[in-house]
């Protein structure tokens, strides 16, 4: 109908999208890995304003408000480790990524729950081949150790070494779930420094409940303002229908 | 509406999940040889547009710009057997066996069916055939005849005794053991009887002390590997958790009470 209420509906139809993402970050407090999931709105300030088109485009421009737009980002700081004392688990020490084969190429993850597959090779918790520097790791059921420095040993005897990568801090990760991101290989880094990797150990999920809480507080309150400012605009429109024209 | 009323009500069903399999450790915190499960979760995500690489196969198209965005859909928790061996116990009775090491004894069920155990409670049957605590013969079939004594069961899992009165011990059979590759994704049947599945992989039979294979200890026990004080840890965590994300879906409610408040 206007602009107002346009904006109102935008601002409240974001809350509810904040809200799916702070109950998806509850939902994984306790997934392993898990990378929390930042809630961020922005508007497109060149489309807003044109510098290069006329003062009239410029004026028309302003005219058709742009609604912010939403989006989520991964806040990708290491969370930290836990003990579980089983050999097929291995956790990051630092930033990189293990290597998983999926059906859409290489992907990157975190998640260090790995077991060997009944085949024998080394495979992520969603079933994805672990890569090495030479490719699949074969376990087999020998004894499987590995080092601080990535090197995989079976019954002694030192196989391959597990590959570490990294991205560049602006590289958009494309999440495939369960932890899992896929990238484009032209954008893979070797790790320059190689996180020390921690076998016998989880990454927890980098959640703090806290933060969750007090950003559902606010999107709860931020909500009920904006209803109210929604009811206040309704007032306004109800007096300027009822009242503008009546002679008193 | 609110799809945080249903990712809520994921993560409660997980922790539901988690306190059950709490209450199950806890249960058998003296059960000789059991595997405490654990509860692992996987965030489940769905993609706003499929995946559609480009001829290339990998670079994003421009449409797959979209499918950059990814919206979460809750937690996807699942069971699987924690690996890690409980204390040995010494018993002294010359059936008690205990595993030191990877390993399963495999034994035949009633059914025909193999099941793998790590309970060495082992006893012989009205048959005269060794067999576990819950009456399934040992697969490897070994018969004690009813005047033999001084069993003696090797690291390596060769079994002998003196029989009548002879000097000499005679063999009655080697007790192999069952390598999984993959043994967290063992099922439990209950009686301390587990069978293999698709995650486990199938057994491979090795003899004790080989290839990463346990050794056979006689006259011990296995303790069941709970730890009391890391289950209620979980169970703390746990319950907390329920909580909060209990609280997420009286938010979405909350919202979902202002929305109707719009209109009067």
């Amino acid at each position: 109908m206007s602009d107002t209420s346009q904006i109102i509906g935008s601002a409240m139809r974001t809350e509810a999208e904040v809200l799916r993402v702070i109950s998806q970050n509850i939902a994984n407090m306790q997934t392993v890995a898990y990378r929390r999931q930042v809630p961020v709105t922005h508007v497109q300030f060149d489309q807003l304003v044109n510098a290069s088109a006329s003062a009239q485009a410029q004026a028309a421009q302003l005219q058709s408000v742009q609604l912010p737009q939403f989006d989520v980002a991964i806040d990708q700081k290491t969370a930290t480790l836990k003990s579980t004392g089983e050999p097929s688990n291995v956790a990051l020490d630092g930033p990189g990524f293990f290597v998983v084969q999926t059906e859409q190429g290489p992907a990157l993850t975190r998640r260090g729950d790995f077991h060997v597959a009944p085949d024998g090779t080394l495979v992520s918790s969603s079933g994805d081949v672990v890569l090495g520097e030479k490719g699949a790791l074969q376990i087999g059921s020998g004894a499987l150790t590995i080092s601080s420095d990535g090197v995989v040993s079976v019954n002694d005897s030192v196989i391959d070494q597990l590959r570490i990568a990294n991205v560049a801090n602006n590289v958009r990760l494309a999440s495939l779930g369960d932890g899992t991101y896929r990238v484009d290989p032209q954008q893979l880094e070797e790790a320059s420094s190689r996180p020390s990797v921690r076998q016998g150990f989880l990454e927890t999920s980098n959640v703090v409940p806290v933060n969750e809480m007090i950003q559902l507080m606010e999107t709860v309150r931020r909500f009920e303002a904006e209803q109210k400012f929604a009811r206040a605009y309704d007032g306004m429109l109800n007096q300027a229908i009822s009242e503008l024209g009546k002679i008193s | 509406m609110f799809d945080a009323l249903y990712i809520g009500a994921t993560g409660m069903r997980g922790q539901q999940m988690q306190i059950d399999t709490i209450a199950q450790n806890v249960a058998n915190l003296h059960t000789v040889g059991y595997r405490r499960s654990v509860v692992s979760f996987a965030e489940i995500a769905a993609s706003l547009a499929s995946p559609t690489p480009a001829a290339d196969g990998l670079q994003p198209t421009a449409t797959a710009q979209d499918a950059l965005r990814v919206l979460g859909a809750g937690a996807l928790p699942s069971l699987s057997l924690s690996s890690a061996n409980g204390d040995l116990q010494q018993t002294g009775d010359p059936l008690n066996l205990a595993i030191d090491g990877a390993g399963f004894i495999e034994v035949v069920r009633a059914d025909g069916s193999p099941a793998y155990t790590r309970a060495g409670q082992l006893h012989v049957n009205a048959d005269g055939m060794l067999a576990s605590a819950d009456g399934s013969v040992l697969s490897s079939r070994i018969q004690i005849p009813s005047d033999a004594h001084d069993l003696h069961i090797a690291v390596d899992g060769l079994v002998t005794a003196m029989v009548g009165d002879k000097t000499d011990p005679i063999e009655l059979g080697k007790i192999d053991l069952a390598n999984f590759s993959n043994a967290a994704g063992l099922k439990p049947l209950g009686d301390n009887l587990y069978s293999a599945t698709t995650q486990s992989g199938d057994p491979q039979t090795l003899r004790p002390g080989e290839m990463g294979a346990g050794m056979l200890k006689q006259g011990f026990l296995e303790n069941s590997n709970v730890q009391m004080t890391d289950e209620l840890v979980n169970l703390m965590l746990a319950q907390r958790a329920f909580e909060l994300n209990s609280k997420v879906i009286q938010a979405a409610d909350q919202m979902l009470g202002i929305t109707n408040g719009l209109y009067k």
